[in-house]
């Protein structure tokens, strides 16, 4: 009898551990999203749809060098800092920027419409092409490029996304070549662009 | 006259770049924000909260006139991931000084009514545990500069 209510009791606090790891996210912090390691070939099929509501499949990603960056336009800080960051790379690079493909896939496709995705980015470097779509091919490029996202509810109502804050550089057959990491310093990731540009064959 | 002049406007460009409140004894250095782009529907406050008094401060909200409500978050990034939650309180201990800065704690501004214009002078109201409030006004830098990682 003592016994039966000891195994109920032990069952009981590991089910709220349990929950209590998943609720905080400790789980996520031991075992972190696995990051596809460089030189993997990252890009799958994939269809989304740009800010003018155009299709963008893998097509548009391969054949060039290509720059990839995840995130949502209600994010109050990283996005806008690395789409700025972004921004003065590429201006800097010039026209040899014209040579890399640059996109911006949303985590936060429910509220980043072609629309509100475009009127963001305008305020950006106008190479940098908004993608967005519905959630399961979000969820896809997301998976195959090891991008973790999370939506996170906000007490009080409304919600943020958790999400990987690295750009990830890809070469022209898709093959995962770099990062840059969130408010890496101006001349590492200049240089990093440089290197994708000339492996690109330029 | 022209030293006047000029003195006046060192005067004002400094009151932008680097301008301060007190509320007691403590210290609200170079509230600041970003601009944002259209329709972008979050802004951030940043500033440096110096406790130079023998009571500690807890931070429990703001508001501003431009966004819906104010939220206080702790950002991170770890592993490459951004994470962000809400936090209840800051507290700002007898002595201590706590900074409001990109990549850890800020003030989220959610659900603002217009965008941020670079420049623009932000009215943000903050309020503390023991009831007490202040004015400040958040200097917009641009869109992802701040002072300190200007990019060159």
């Amino acid at each position: 009898m003592r016994a039966a209510r000891l195994v109920a009791l032990t069952a009981v606090s590991l089910l709220i551990a349990l929950a209590l790891i998943a609720r905080l996210g400790v789980w996520d912090a031991l075992f972190p999203p696995s990051t596809p390691s460089f030189g993997a070939s990252i890009v799958k099929p994939f269809a989304l749809t740009d800010t003018n509501g155009r299709k963008v499949t893998e097509h548009d990603m391969l054949g060039r060098p290509a720059v990839v960056f995840f995130g949502f336009t209600y994010c109050p800080e990283v996005c806008p800092t690395t789409l700025a960051d972004l921004t003065n790379w590429l201006g800097e690079l010039g026209p040899d920027a014209d040579r890399l493909t640059v996109f911006f896939v949303t985590v936060d496709p429910a509220r980043d419409t072609p629309t509100e995705l475009g009127k963001y980015l305008a305020s950006f470097d106008p190479r940098i092409r908004g993608l967005t779509g519905n959630a399961a091919d979000i969820d896809g490029i997301a998976k195959a490029f090891g991008i973790y996202y999370q939506r996170v509810e906000i007490e009080g109502g409304g919600y943020t996304m958790d999400h990987t804050a690295s750009i990830l550089l890809l070469d022209p057959s898709g093959h995962l070549v770099g990062t840059i990491s969130y408010q890496e310093a101006k001349d590492a990731a200049v240089a990093k662009l440089k290197r994708l540009l000339r492996a690109g064959g330029a | 006259m022209w030293s006047a002049a000029a003195l006046f406007l060192l005067n004002l460009i400094s009151a932008a770049v680097a301008h301060e409140y007190v509320l007691g004894g403590l210290r609200i250095v170079h509230p600041w924000t970003h601009a944002t782009p259209p329709g972008a529907t979050t802004g951030v406050a940043y500033m440096r909260l110096v406790n130079t008094g023998s009571v500690p401060m807890r931070l429990t909200g703001a508001t501003t006139p431009v966004a819906r409500r104010v939220e206080i978050h702790e950002m991170s990034v770890a592993g490459g991931v951004m994470r962000m939650r809400r936090v209840p309180s800051l507290d700002i201990g007898a002595g201590a000084t706590v900074e409001l800065k990109p990549g850890g704690i800020h003030l989220m501004l959610v659900g603002l009514n217009r965008a941020l214009q670079q420049e623009d002078m932000i009215p943000l109201t903050l309020a503390f545990a023991n009831g007490a409030t202040v004015s400040i006004d958040l200097y917009a830098e641009a869109i992802g500069v701040g002072p300190g990682h200007h990019n060159h």
